[in-house]
């Protein structure tokens, strides 16, 4: 560390000072939220006396404010702050507890899966610990484990955090109605003085409305996370793609653009690209796609990847395959849900390999998880591989459940699906 | 901490920070200058990998990925203007138009070689006269995240009043980030500050880092004592003394200071008025002399010293003195009771004789109060310097009132004395009221071994803390 030379103290003073006057310069638009307030008073906390339990309060500010801006950074900081608590305090179980939860946002799964055992090891009636375990458990690929840990965690503390576990649990295993349900009531339970806790709720009804292909209902549900929670990054481009399935590409366009200048991200970035290749500005829409490449160039030189997310992008528009593919395997290596194997599958399928790809969808659709996009690749990588019946039966599936699933994908599963019936056709014909 | 799951379901990426800040920051910097007639605000952007791609797409025009000299020069030339419509600069409540002067773009690389922008744009404000107050709003880049830093500074023969922002910037200009990964990076947006041609003002600026570091943070009463510019009468300076003591010795109040060692020590060990004053006596000396060794430290090694940090280890030095004393008095003590407990043994009984007042006199012995380890223990409760003391001193200096300001730390720590004496004393007479009630003398002897065990737990809890705080800074 730098040491802090003298006239660096004012500013730091200062800040605390102001932080602890609750002045901490505002956004221009907006107040301090409820994560910048529990930021600014575990930092002036910590600034009076570190003690362990300040430390663990400080993490926890740096997550909701990872949450809260989609800004990956925070999870440095807040193992920085555990780092901390646990050189003052060896085996501090707060730290330790946490621990799992921060390393579930850097995406070390495995890593969190074993700190979340060994903090309910100390604490087996934590209700925390299994809300832990259970994230890594989903992660990980291993729902049956996640299950019980819900069950376990629903048996100790019914409440919000168990609400939307169920809901997540719910719609993996083809029970959207349900899902919406558990969010539903998380809802009804919300702490009316965290508005981007409301907010997360509210989009991930969104999401479930979209996902049932119910798009006034998905977007009145994003309209009303970003009205309690304005400019939320999650819920905008939730709106955008909502406003684009029903024409309004101005509105569409704005949100997405809006969405990428907060938090910056390869999918985003993709969507509006496929946005601007849909409306004939395919000017904008290479400089658009050039702007998720690099994204990725960044991730890599800072050691970090976006995985998934950055494979499926490069693989729905045929860019760099070998690199799509790399990218998913290295993701199976560190997770083993569902959408990861999609991931691969879809690799897979992009650089020919329909043998790998079909072996691997399987995997992909093993929870029946009724989700538009699965059912595509599905469909898609069935259709390649010759097995036409399966092709049509998933492909139409997709389209069933969301005609708009993908301002991009969509119109070619709509014309696969018409070329694998009417090659069946020609075919029973000739019969 | 709750729905972590559906977090992860959604594709978040685990990306580390390539820029000190995160590779989506852009960082701002203005540094103000006033002179006698204009205001040159020096401002400098600093974007990490990800805003200069983005803005790559406005540098690059032609789009052939290489910035010719006429695309730079372009752009350059729209960003100084733009990024000046949302530098707002007012005078008195008029806002004052900027005009770029030098303007320079560089493209240092940044991780992986990828290239990241910088802008560092003069912009100038003519001033109608050396007066007023300035205020400077920066509303450019609302919505990134990043480092946001304002200096301000003033020509000779003219001085900056009640500035928000410091003289000193902390970055270099946005070239060297001191990140602490545990605090937020500065966010200062805006800058107001008064302009003064006085010579007062002028000297009161200058005042050393040290100081301005302690009066943010302690916004002491006592400094303003020195700091005040009114001219001095003797009645003043004599109600600034009395002031300084009441401080200190509302001082002694707060945590720490030994109160509890003082205490314990006076009562275990059957301490006398005597004891109690010598113990004030030492207080005062130590604390004042700390406070000018200190100052003198800070003075002139403050380049490679910086006096914060040195509290810690004073603080340890002191807990460690007073667990010394807590554990050689416990062991004497510890002797004493053990040898007298043989004595009952061998007799089988309570010993009612009448030449011992009272059981516990000779568990120990009178004069068992040493002077030296009441010394040992003045000059640890006087070790660790307040820092609202040593900011009066380095002030005081700084404005030429040496005598002045070492008055006022006599002051300062005679009333910090007076208190913990006070404590003292009325312990020491509590005490003997306690020693006249009928007290079983197998109760009482342990008295002593109890007050010791309590002056070494204290030590042991100045040590920890010290060592804690040793540990993270």
């Amino acid at each position: 560390m730098i040491p802090a030379t003298p006239t660096g103290k004012p500013g730091r003073a200062l800040a605390a000072m102001l932080a602890l006057a609750g002045l901490l310069p505002a956004l221009a638009h907006a107040a301090p939220s409820a994560a910048d307030r529990a930021m600014a008073d575990a930092q002036a906390v910590v600034q009076r006396g570190p003690t362990a339990g300040a430390l663990v309060d400080l993490a926890a500010a740096f997550m909701r404010k990872a949450r809260e801006t989609g800004d990956p950074g925070y999870y440095g900081r807040a193992a920085a702050a555990l780092d901390r608590a646990v050189a003052i305090a060896p085996g501090h179980y707060g730290a330790l507890r946490a621990r799992a939860w921060v390393l579930l946002g850097k995406h070390e799964f495995a890593a969190a899966l074993r700190a979340a055992r060994t903090a309910r090891a100390i604490e087996p009636h934590d209700w925390w610990n299994y809300g832990n375990l259970a994230d890594a458990c989903v992660e990980l690929g291993r729902y049956d484990d996640a299950v019980r840990a819900t069950t376990r965690m629903m048996a100790l503390r019914p409440g919000l955090p168990v609400y939307t576990r169920v809901a997540a649990l719910r719609a993996l295993m083809n029970d959207r109605r349900g899902a919406i349900e558990a969010l539903e009531l998380a809802l009804a339970t919300a702490d009316p003085r965290d508005p981007e806790e409301r907010a997360w709720i509210l989009t991930y009804l969104g999401h479930e409305h979209w996902a049932l292909g119910e798009l006034s209902r998905a977007r009145a549900r994003y309209e009303e996370a970003l009205r309690t929670f304005p400019d939320y990054h999650l819920a905008l481009p939730g709106l955008a793609r909502v406003h684009a399935a029903e024409g309004d590409t101005a509105e569409a366009l704005h949100l997405y653009e809006r969405a990428l200048a907060l938090a910056p991200m390869p999918a985003l970035a993709g969507a509006l690209g496929d946005l601007y290749a849909a409306t004939g500005d395919p000017q904008r829409a290479t400089a658009t796609y050039a702007f998720a490449m690099y994204m990725g160039r960044v991730a890599e030189a800072t050691g970090t990847t976006y995985g998934r997310e950055l494979a499926l992008f490069l693989a729905d528009h045929d860019r760099r395959l070998p690199d799509a593919l790399r990218l998913a395997r290295q993701e199976a290596g560190r997770r083993g849900d569902i959408y990861t194997d999609d991931a691969l599958a879809w690799a897979y399928y992009k650089n020919g390999r329909l043998a790998d790809a079909m072996r691997t969808v399987h995997r992909a659709l093993r929870l029946g998880t009724e989700e538009a996009l699965l059912h595509y690749h599905a469909g898609m990588i069935a259709a390649a591989a010759g097995h036409d019946a399966w092709a049509a039966r998933h492909l139409a599936r997709a389209l069933a459940l969301n005609p708009h699933f993908d301002l991009r994908q969509a119109p070619l599963a709509r014309s696969t699906l018409a070329r694998v019936v009417s090659e069946r056709l020609a075919r029973e014909e000739q019969r | 901490m709750r729905r972590l799951l559906a977090l992860a379901l959604l594709v978040t990426p685990a990306l580390g920070a390539a820029h000190p800040l995160g590779n989506f920051t852009v960082n701002r910097y203005a540094a103000v200058h006033v002179a006698a007639d204009a205001i040159t605000i020096r401002y400098v952007v600093d974007m990490a990998e990800i805003p200069t791609f983005q803005e790559m797409r406005l540098v690059d025009a032609n789009g052939d990925g290489t910035l010719a000299d006429e695309e730079r020069e372009a752009y350059l030339g729209r960003a100084a203007r733009t990024l000046a419509e949302s530098l707002v600069l007012t005078v008195d409540g008029t806002r004052r138009p900027l005009t770029a002067g030098v303007q320079t773009l560089e493209m240092p690389p940044g991780a992986g070689g990828l290239p990241t922008l910088r802008l560092d744009i003069t912009y100038i404000a003519v001033l109608p006269a050396a007066r007023g107050t300035v205020e400077l709003r920066d509303e450019n880049f609302a919505d990134r995240p990043g480092w946001q830093e304002m200096i301000a500074n003033a020509s000779d023969g003219l001085a900056l009043g009640d500035a928000t922002v410091p003289r000193t910037d902390r970055s270099q200009a946005l070239r060297a980030y001191p990140i602490d990964q545990l605090q937020s990076p500065p966010q200062v947006r805006e800058a107001r500050f008064t302009i003064q041609t006085s010579a007062s003002a002028d000297r009161a600026a200058v005042a050393p880092a040290g100081a301005r570091a302690g009066s943010m943070r302690f916004s002491d009463r006592l400094t303003e004592l020195v700091a005040t510019d009114a001219p001095r009468s003797p009645r003043l300076v004599l109600a600034s003394l009395l002031v300084a003591a009441a401080l200190g010795a509302f001082h002694a109040l707060t945590p720490g200071h030994g109160k509890t060692v003082v205490g314990a020590y006076l009562v275990g060990a059957r301490g006398t008025a005597r004891h109690a004053l010598f113990l004030g006596l030492v207080v005062t000396a130590t604390h004042t002399l700390g406070v000018y060794v200190l100052g003198l430290v800070t003075l002139t090694a403050s380049h490679y010293i910086v006096p914060e940090r040195l509290f810690p280890w004073l603080s340890a030095l002191s807990g460690m003195i007073v667990l010394g004393i807590g554990a050689s008095l416990m062991i004497a003590r510890l002797a004493a009771v053990g040898e007298h407990t043989h004595h009952h043994l061998d007799h089988d009984h309570p010993h009612p004789h009448p030449d011992h007042d009272h059981g516990h006199s000779h568990a120990v012995p009178e004069g068992a109060i040493g002077w030296r380890s009441l010394l040992a223990l003045g000059v640890s409760g006087g070790l660790l310097p307040c820092p609202s003391a040593l900011v009066v001193m380095l002030g005081a200096i700084a404005l030429g009132r040496i005598a002045f300001g070492l008055a006022l730390i006599v002051a300062f720590s005679a009333g910090l004395a007076a208190v913990l004496t006070g404590i003292g004393l009325a312990l020491v007479y509590a005490r003997g009221i306690f020693a006249r009630l009928p007290l079983d003398g197998r109760f009482a002897r342990y008295v002593p071994v109890a007050s010791a065990a309590v002056i070494s737990a204290v030590g042991l809890a100045i040590v920890a803390t010290a060592l804690s705080q040793i540990g993270v800074s």
